[in-house]
């Protein structure tokens, strides 16, 4: 088919291209091992499963298709058609090379399918295309940035899925015996050139064609490398290396004695993981969407965050990788990343849960959360009040820690610290049920629901402790451990089985966070347990609530532990209960604004995220609010405060609706 | 070996602040048990004048270093002078008070002598010919008795735990002055400006009385009826919140968990629900004076006195009361 002129342009080009590709691969990964190592090697079954299962079902992107976002399927119909001509990419330099390497080679019928299949990959990818350029020059959502690089991108995919056509084209009217039949698009351009009386020149226009289509192909293979679309090679890895770890817990630090830093201040400070997710980025920006600290007018915007870092470890990489020992290395704590931002996050996963290819954004904010509390002290002056009263009183409000179980006075409770016996559950109360006069109504509620179903359960006494959860995601991790340290030891001493907790943020971290310090013991919520008990009979829900009620998902029980059915189908079971559902809700639930420690801070950025919240729920007229965690409750409350709804629409945790109705 | 107390006397603009007083009151004491004097220091400008009032709550002499160059504290020449004064003078104990300048210079003092230091203290007791002192460690959880081993003992007491007693007014006290050479060189800061926290206004920390306003205040011009009580009493304005958050009040004077920590004498919490987040940052208080609306509200089993009533009536009626009270 090629001359032998021809065939030596190819291997050159091919040659070309893999030394620019070589060489920028070699310094991407140059540059990932920079980064602090970190063991994604386990369980590779598991991985393999997920990284295929999100990609070749496109999960990664039709995860997020909404009703107002269908740009998921988009991605898969790119997808789905640009695989198929990477493969027919393939054969043509195959063919090109020697000419009997053809698809034909696996029997016309093959040959013709191919082709046809390949046609209509390529009017698919020309739409989706066109889609993908209107929805970034014409209606554009706010998540995405009309930027020239996707402008350069969609350009050239654009031209190649032409340039295959023009070159099928030109070949069927060049070569006597046509290579395929079914090549319908390929028909469809021949037809054109002859109508426009260039049959005649059908030899030199394909190879003209072919060269441009080739020279096309391989420039656009060592751009990927050099643009956003790296995410085509890299999102594959970083889906590859996610995070083994029980989705919502933070990694801890392990060498608390030796370590001579800690947290991250610096870009080697972060693992090769934590930079691979630099790489896989695509930019979609679903992260800033989805972000409330965002929503809310705040600096912070996931999508920022990593781009900046993305690009400073491109701008700096060269020093980096020349810099010798002990030379300094500039901070990104401050700079590259504000510290605006890093205070600004709930911890509430938003953007990891809609993230299509794994990136771990709340790690990086909470790392350098760890860098500013642990090494520089450096954090809002608030949080000062929050550390020592938890030091001191093991509780966030500094309330005296020998009142921890005044609560329970008289309400016929086993209290261990005062008198050890048998139970079957023990109930942590956490900090807000022993001393928020508001939420010991809850703690209150949950007993009285325990006691009518006649479980046998005990709690702690003055002898729980905080759980620490505002402390690590504050960063303060040294605190942290020692309080998870000292809380497992009591659980240990009273032999601790089974542990029911109200609050999730206390319910997370006993259950997915302490196991890293050697806890063993069930957890759950009271939201799996009512509806236990609703199911087997042992309670059941008297009396209506002819009431519009609408539920908010709390984060680190909803994203963080999918716990979402629960709450709904306990609300569910109260006769005449009308629940309406919030716009967001579930998976993209929006976070009441108190997560990640924020609870303790002044919000001094943006709008209010509790005030953003309770707007969106007072859109749904209801009469009551429904929230399974303390934050969301006084975030709700304070929001209607704000709002003077306060005198119309009430705030119950669902163990108030459950005892109300009992 | 001396048996004389030295008491760092702390004036701000020529001005004795009442920390000076109770420091002076306790030094008396002390140096009666030791068999010495009192003897007190004031570091300053254009302080000599009012050196000899110093006498009216028990010192026997009083030691002025007056120089225009010392009209503000710095630890470098305060320091400096202070511990000339106290070496020339070789008390048994040196007594200032835990404030900012009262730890900067007793910490400056200790290090120049070489003396023994201890901090913060809240008692202290004649022991064998010596002093010994009582003070919290560990925020308070415990107390240590502190006994020296050497002399002076430098100790700095906790403000207000001790009250000074009352002035007698036919006392006075032998002024000494003395001259002392500073050089640029002691000067290593200088005070360029002193910003005042709002003119007049007293601060929300410091107060001994606190009107606070909440939501049921209902807007900006609501806090009228609160500024007037606490202008009566003498007493700071504080805010929720929520307040703070509408913008009715600034956030310097917002008192809770995210603001400031407060444990005035007398706290009156005026139109507050008393959400824990509001609670944690004035539960120490020593007397709590609740007055809602809302008989349901947690302030009330937080509150020593709770009124259940509308604020714009009670406020008035309790304003007046006082002003008929105190004429």
């Amino acid at each position: 088919m090629l001359p032998i002129a021809g065939k030596i342009f190819l291997l050159v080009l091919i040659g070309i291209t893999a030394y620019f590709f070589t060489k920028r691969a070699q310094y991407l990964i140059s540059l990932l091992k920079l980064g602090k190592p970190e063991d994604r090697s386990d369980n590779p079954g598991e991985r393999w499963r997920f990284t295929l299962g999100q990609v070749l079902t496109q999960t990664c992107a039709l995860k997020n298709v909404t009703r107002k976002d269908l740009s998921g399927i988009g991605h898969m119909l790119l997808f789905y058609g640009f695989s198929f001509f990477v493969v027919s990419y393939g054969f043509h330099i195959a063919e090109g090379l020697y000419e009997k390497l053809n698809p034909s080679l696996l029997g016309s019928l093959f040959n013709n399918g191919f082709f046809f299949m390949l046609d209509l990959a390529g009017l698919v990818v020309l739409v989706s295309v066109i889609w993908a350029a209107i929805r970034r020059y014409l209606v554009r959502p706010e998540r995405l940035e009309p930027s020239l690089e996707a402008g350069v991108i969609l350009l050239v995919v654009f031209s190649l899925m032409l340039l295959n056509f023009l070159v099928e084209g030109s070949r069927l009217l060049a070569e006597e015996k046509p290579f395929a039949d079914w090549a319908f698009m390929g028909s469809a351009f021949a037809q054109g050139i002859a109508n426009m009386g260039l049959q005649s020149h059908a030899h030199t226009l394909f190879y003209c064609f072919w060269y441009v289509h080739m020279m096309v192909i391989f420039g656009f293979g060592i751009y990927i490398l050099y643009s956003k679309h790296l995410h085509i090679l890299a999102a594959h890895p970083n889906l590859y290396f996610h995070s083994s770890r029980p989705k919502g817990t933070l990694q801890p630090i392990k060498d608390f004695e030796s370590a001579e830093s800690f947290g991250v201040s610096k870009v080697t400070d972060f693992s090769w993981k934590q930079l691979l997710d630099l790489y896989a980025c695509t930019e979609c920006g679903q992260c800033s969407a989805n972000c409330p600290a965002n929503i809310s007018g705040k600096p912070l915007k996931p999508k920022d965050v990593i781009i900046n870092l993305k690009h400073n470890l491109f701008e700096n990489g060269q020093n980096l990788l020349r810099k010798k020992e002990g030379e300094e290395e500039p901070l990104i704590v401050g700079s590259v990343v504000t510290h605006d931002e890093i205070w600004d996050c709930t911890n509430c996963m938003a953007c990891m849960e809609v993230c299509p290819v794994a990136i771990e954004h709340v790690d990086k904010l909470d790392d350098m959360r760890r860098y500013l509390v642990l090494m520089e002290s450096n954090f809002p002056a608030e949080v000062q009040t929050v550390f020592r009263n938890m030091e001191n009183n093991s509780n966030p409000w500094g309330i005296g820690m020998a009142t921890r179980a005044d609560w329970a006075k008289d309400l016929g409770i086993k209290i261990l610290s005062e008198a050890p016996g048998e139970f079957d559950i023990l109930y942590y109360v956490g900090c807000a049920g022993s001393f928020d006069d508001r939420y010991k109504k809850v703690a209150r509620a949950m007993v009285k629901i325990m006691q009518a179903a006649g479980i046998n359960f005990a709690i702690l006494g003055t002898d729980e402790k905080c759980c620490g959860d505002s402390a690590r995601r504050i960063g303060n991790e040294y605190l942290f451990q020692t309080m998870a340290q000292e809380n497992i030891e009591i659980f240990k001493n009273y032999n601790v089985k089974k542990v029911l907790a109200t609050c999730p943020h206390g319910y997370n971290v006993l259950k997915k966070e302490y196991p890293q310090f050697g806890a063993k013991f069930e957890v759950m919520h009271h939201t799996e347990l009512i509806l236990d008990l609703i199911k087997n009979g042992r309670i059941k829900l008297k009396g209506e609530l002819a009431k519009t009620i609408t539920l908010h998902d709390s984060c680190f029980l909803g994203r963080y532990n999918d716990i979402y059915e629960p709450p709904r189908q306990i609300l569910n079971s109260i006769p005449q209960a009308n629940l309406v559902e919030m716009e967001r809700i579930e998976r993209t639930s929006f976070c009441c604004g108190a997560g990640g420690g924020r609870m303790w801070m002044e919000e001094l950025r943006g709008k209010k995220i509790n005030e953003v919240r309770t707007e969106e729920a007072l859109t749904k007229n209801p009469d009551l609010i429904a929230t399974a965690c303390p934050f969301c409750l006084t975030m709700f409350e304070d929001g209607l405060k704000a709002k003077n709804a306060d005198d119309k629409v009430k705030v119950l945790d669902i163990a108030e609706f459950v005892a109300n109705h009992l | 070996m001396g048996n004389n107390v030295l008491i760092f006397a702390e004036q701000m603009g020529g001005k004795f602040r009442s920390v000076a007083y109770e420091a002076i009151c306790q030094g008396k004491k002390m140096a009666q048990g030791l068999g010495g004097k009192a003897i007190a220091v004031v570091i300053g400008s254009g302080v000599e004048a009012v050196a000899k009032d110093l006498g009216q709550y028990g010192a026997d002499k009083v030691i002025v270093v007056d120089n225009a160059k010392l009209k503000d504290f710095t630890v470098d020449a305060y320091g400096k002078a202070f511990s000339e004064v106290v070496s020339k003078n070789d008390p048994a104990v040196v007594l200032l008070a835990a404030t900012f300048q009262g730890k900067d210079l007793g910490g400056y003092a200790s290090a120049a002598l070489g003396a023994p230091l201890s901090s913060d203290c809240t008692e202290w007791a004649s022991q064998d010919g010596g002093i010994q002192v009582k003070r919290p460690i560990y925020a308070g959880k415990a107390y240590v008795t502190v006994k020296f081993n050497s002399q002076p003992a430098v100790i700095s007491l906790r403000p207000k735990v001790f009250s000074p007693d009352a002035p007698d007014a036919s006392k006075s006290a032998e002024v000494e002055k003395i001259d002392l050479a500073l050089s640029d060189d002691d000067f290593r800061s200088v005070v360029k400006e002193i910003l005042a926290k709002t003119a007049g206004k007293i601060d929300v920390t410091e107060a001994d009385i606190i009107v606070s306003g909440g939501r049921g205040l209902k807007g900006p011009e609501g806090f009228a009826v609160l500024e007037e009580l606490a202008g009566l009493l003498g007493a700071a304005v504080g805010a929720s919140r929520t307040v703070v958050d509408e913008g009715w009040r600034p956030h310097s004077d917002q008192i809770g968990q995210t603001g400031k920590v407060v444990s005035p004498k007398l706290y009156i919490a005026c139109g507050i629900s008393g959400a824990i987040q509001h609670l944690a940052g004035m539960r120490t208080s020593k007397c709590i004076v609740a007055i809602n609306k809302d008989p349901e509200a947690p302030i009330f089993s937080t509150a020593d006195y709770g009124i259940v009533g509308d604020l714009f009536k009670v406020v008035p009626a309790l304003t007046a009361e006082i002003k008929k009270a105190i004429g």
